[in-house]
């Protein structure tokens, strides 16, 4: 099928039709007055408003030929415009404007002289150019370029051209629409607005006349459509419009037509969305009343599979309805012979449709049934019916699409949007992990508690070993000091060692008055060892006529001292009468003990600087020999460290000379600064032994006491620490051999 | 018996003998007695050490110095306080980080100058040409050879232990790292100097702790002595 659109169309127009043709391209629209004048005339309204709103020119040109029923009209719909919001009219002329622009083209500038030709029956025209068409076999050819959609279109419009010329020339008057108007422009009336846009705006046929021509099963079909669908017969007395009152809007020329718009139709969601819009279109043209409703419609029902299926069948079926009888084309007769398929639907309709005036009872599922049946399916049940009667259509109720409708449901009764998702927390253990579990609880629940303080428990053989050596040695030791007998003789003097010597030498150099600095820096735990040391030293430094200057970085050393001084040396007068100054505790350890020798009068404020034997002390230079007494081999290395440079400014000849008594624990890291070049310690007494030593030269005195018992002593630890190295040797080989044996 | 003592100390020497008498009964393991005698002896020593301290620096710190000198350690007094509360205890940041910073340049500069360069160069003269051609030409060829002996006995020592505290090892992939062999052979070597070193300092702690001991039962023998008169 198509058409040839470089044919004249002019031909074909009727001649009330031409008067609408444009005289230029540009869409002036500017009649001459000739033809104006028919053309208004045979205008329907609508058509008259719609020129009015786009062509303002001609209007004023035309209103002096236009009658009196149409300048009622027109003055009614001007009243109504101004009524009109603006928003809405824009709508109505956009519209409007496209079905005229779609005219517009048809007439082409070209054609115009054409069109002034006597009009014939246009569809004798048709006729004629497609028996011409076939003859030169060109009708396909021609069209190559061009689609079969817009050839379709195309041809429509050329039928809706033909038809409004066909209708502006007649009158609005329900006689002259039922006499004058061919019947296939009857039926064009019924056709669906959806699947004609074009001619929507085609309302003025009447439904008389097309159920006239229609057959009855037909119109059966179309009523059930109707009821179902809501089509524009249906929507319209809905919104308070007859049909008739169509028509009557074109003739009634006093009262504009006032539509009352019912709310029951409304109840659907989506037709109250557009609820206000239809208040407005009361005041609109009934033609356009017609047109809108019918969208709005349209637009509500696209969800309904089933109704939109009958819809479009029975709009298929209102098309083929238009093409029967006689008033049909010969081309289209011959177009609907190459389909039989709608003639075989067409003579099975009347077996199938009335079936669809009959509701389909509802089924009742039997009690046992209803008791298993899903929750949805009850919950379903309940929603049609609470809205029985009404076009219920699946709404969302959560999640980001809320409140829309026809939203595919993405697995609704899975996914619940905005619900909290309960998570299980716990894990789906095997019996060997929960044990696992246990297992390791119990560890950690282990770990973090406290554990009692465990009794010490000693092997027996360890715990005896321990007796024993301690019975023997307190009971050895005890039973020397016990009898004392002076069993060991003290050490030769040319035995004695180089830096007990040395020390012994230095305190022999001390002459009568000089100024002597000790420091006690023991503590009492280990007095009695260093008080054998420096027993006889101390006492050959009284003996020289030295005076002492007591000093100790030890809180406990002041005290140390003075009582040191008072049972061992408290013979010497100048002891007993407490010559010698006590200069105290000396504050923060090494650096306290620098400040001390930087400035022996700043650093201890509070002595009587000014009397003996402080009196002539203003740094370490000022003594004639400084000895420390101390157990602790740090303490020693910070007065080699931080006291003995102080002491070594004018040159090693006029060195003052530091002696040390030191613990025997203390010696090993004491005695390489005996070895260094110069000496940092120039003397040096260490242990019970080097007192022995030093009172080899001096004379007896407490490490005599202590001499047998001290080494009875140590030959007793030698012994044990020799048998019991014996014994764990025989014990390892023992247990050597018992592992060979077996 | 205890005549011409006076009761203070009559007093002080029965303290002494009991208070002696509970710690050697740590012969027989940890008991009550032994544990009342070292709390005995803490808390005498620490009430002592304070009592020595108010006396001997915090009075004549206060009274002793000018009002400028006074305000300056009372500032630093306060400062250090401060630190015994949390909130404030950053206030007292500046006072701490005087005393650790003296005291750590203190330690450092006496311990390089004191203690580290003279016994290098002490170690380095054992080995002194001047010395060693002097008792040579004295014809003291023992004396050089003793000299001789002790430097490269002090090398020797100290490089090997030295050497044992090195643990640095080259990895390999697949194998557990090990030092190079010279390494290891100087570490055995310096395992030997390490323990006759600890046994010297074992045998000086026993030395001392005889003598502490030999001191106590001879106390105990004078109290003992005087207490029971025809012993």
């Amino acid at each position: 099928m198509g058409f040839d659109p470089n044919d004249d169309p002019e031909n074909d127009l009727p001649e009330w039709l031409r008067g609408v043709q444009p005289e230029d391209e540009n869409g002036g629209f500017e009649p001459d007055d000739s033809i104006s004048s028919d053309s208004e005339e045979g205008l329907p309204n609508w058509m008259q408003k719609d020129e009015q709103g786009s062509f303002q020119g001609p209007e004023t040109e035309d209103e002096e030929d236009t009658p009196e029923w149409l300048a009622n009209i027109r003055n009614e719909e001007n009243s109504r415009k101004d009524q009109e919001p603006p928003d809405f009219s824009e709508q109505d002329d956009d519209d409007n404007l496209a079905w005229l622009e779609s005219l517009s083209e048809q007439s082409e500038p070209d054609e115009e002289p054409e069109r002034e030709e006597e009009p014939g029956d246009f569809l004798e025209k048709v006729q004629e150019l497609k028996a011409r068409d076939q003859a030169e076999g060109s009708w396909g050819d021609e069209e190559e370029g061009q689609p079969d959609g817009e050839l379709a279109e195309e041809e429509d419009d050329e039928i809706t051209a033909a038809w409004k010329r066909e209708s502006g020339t007649l009158s609005l008057s329900e006689e002259d629409d039922e006499d004058e108007l061919p019947d296939w422009v009857t039926g064009l009336t019924s056709l669906d607005p959806a699947e004609l846009p074009a001619r929507r705006d085609t309302a003025s046929g009447d439904p008389q006349q097309e159920d006239e021509e229609i057959p009855e099963w037909l119109t059966d079909i179309r009523q059930k459509t109707s009821e179902d669908t809501k089509q524009p017969e249906e929507v319209l007395p809905a919104f308070g419009i007859e049909p008739d009152e169509l028509y009557e809007a074109g003739s009634e020329d006093d009262e504009p037509v006032q539509f009352e718009v019912d709310e029951e139709p409304l109840e659907d969601e989506q037709v109250d969305a557009f609820s206000e819009e239809t208040e407005i279109t009361g005041s609109l043209p009934s033609w356009l009343e017609n047109l809108q409703t019918n969208a709005l419609v349209e637009s509500t029902e696209d969800a309904e599979e089933e109704r939109l299926n009958t819809a479009a069948y029975v709009e298929d079926e209102d098309v083929s309805a238009l093409f029967e009888g006689d008033d049909l084309p010969d081309w289209l007769d011959e177009v609907e012979e190459e389909e039989p398929e709608e003639e075989e639907i067409e003579e099975e309709l009347p077996e199938q449709v009335p079936a669809l005036d009959e509701e389909i009872p509802k089924g009742e599922l039997p009690g046992w049934l209803q008791e298993i049946r899903p929750v949805e399916a009850v919950t379903s049940t309940v929603d049609e019916a609470e809205g029985e009667g009404e076009e219920e259509r699946e709404q969302e109720t959560v999640g980001p699409l809320s409140g829309l409708r026809d939203v595919l449901p993405a697995e609704p009764h899975i996914i619940h949007f905005g619900s909290k998702p309960k998570l299980s927390t716990g894990f789906e253990l095997t019996g060997a992990q929960k044990q696992y579990a246990e297992l390791l609880k119990s560890q950690v629940k282990r770990e973090s508690a406290s554990i009692p303080a465990e009794r010490r428990s000693v092997a027996n053989p360890q715990l005896v070993f321990r007796w024993i050596i301690a019975i023997l040695l307190l009971t050895i030791t005890f039973s020397v000091l016990w009898w004392d007998r002076n069993i060991l003789p003290l050490p030769g003097q040319d035995a004695i060692p180089a830096e007990t010597f040395a020390a012994h030498e230095l305190v022999n150099q001390v002459q009568p008055g000089e100024r002597v600095l000790v420091g006690f820096e023991y503590q009492p735990g280990l007095a009695a060892e260093l008080e054998a040391a420096s027993a006889s030293l101390l006492d050959d430094l009284l003996g020289s006529g030295a005076e002492l200057v007591l000093v100790s970085t030890q809180p406990v050393g002041p005290g140390l001292a003075e009582s040191f001084l008072g049972s061992q040396l408290s013979g010497w007068p100048y002891i007993s009468e407490r010559r010698y100054a006590n200069l105290g505790y000396v504050s923060g350890g090494a650096a306290g003990l620098l400040n001390f020798a930087l400035d022996p009068r700043k650093a201890k404020p509070d002595m009587s600087w000014s009397l003996s034997p402080l009196d002539t002390i203003n740094n370490m230079m000022d003594f004639a020999m400084v000895l420390v007494i101390t157990d602790d081999p740090d303490v020693a290395r910070s007065w080699v460290e931080q006291v003995q440079p102080l002491m070594d400014v004018g040159g090693s000849d006029q060195a003052v000379p530091l002696v040390m008594v030191v613990s025997a624990q203390a010696e090993p890291l004491v005695y390489p600064y005996y070895y260094t070049t110069p000496r940092q310690v120039s003397g040096l007494v260490s242990g019970v032994s080097g007192g022995a030593f030093y009172e080899s030269y001096h004379g007896e005195s407490l490490a005599r006491r202590y001499w047998d018992a001290y080494n009875i002593g140590l030959v007793l630890a030698v012994f044990v620490i020799a048998g019991g190295s014996i014994i764990n040797l025989t014990r390892t080989s023992l247990n050597r051999t018992g592992k060979g044996r077996s | 018996m205890f005549a011409g003592m006076n009761s203070v100390d009559l007093a002080g020497m029965l303290v002494s003998f009991i208070l002696t008498v509970f710690v050697l009964l740590y012969v027989f393991d940890d008991n009550p007695l032994f544990r009342m005698a070292i709390y005995i002896f803490i808390g005498v020593a620490a009430g002592y050490a304070s009592a020595v301290a108010l006396k001997d620096v915090i009075l004549p710190r206060l009274f002793g110095l000018e009002t400028q000198q006074q305000l300056l350690v009372v500032l630093w007094v306060v400062l250090l306080l401060m630190k015994l509360f949390p909130k404030t205890a950053k206030i007292g940041n500046p006072a701490a980080g005087l005393l650790v910073g003296v005291g750590a340049a203190v330690a450092v500069g006496g311990a390089v100058q004191g203690t580290l360069l003279p016994q290098i160069t002490a170690s380095s003269d054992f080995f002194a040409p001047g010395d060693m051609n002097l008792a040579m030409q004295a014809g003291q060829y023992g004396s050089v050879l003793e000299y001789f002996m002790r430097g490269l006995v002090v090398l020797v020592g100290t490089v090997a232990t030295l050497a044992h505290f090195h643990f640095g090892a080259k990895p390999a992939p697949n194998q557990i790292p090990n030092r190079k062999p010279f390494i290891e052979v100087l570490s055995k070597i310096g395992q030997v100097f390490i323990a006759v070193t600890f046994g010297v300092i074992f045998a000086g702690i026993y030395s001392a702790a005889l003598s502490a001991l030999i001191e106590r039962l001879l106390f105990l023998i004078t109290v003992i002595q005087r207490m029971i008169p025809g012993l």
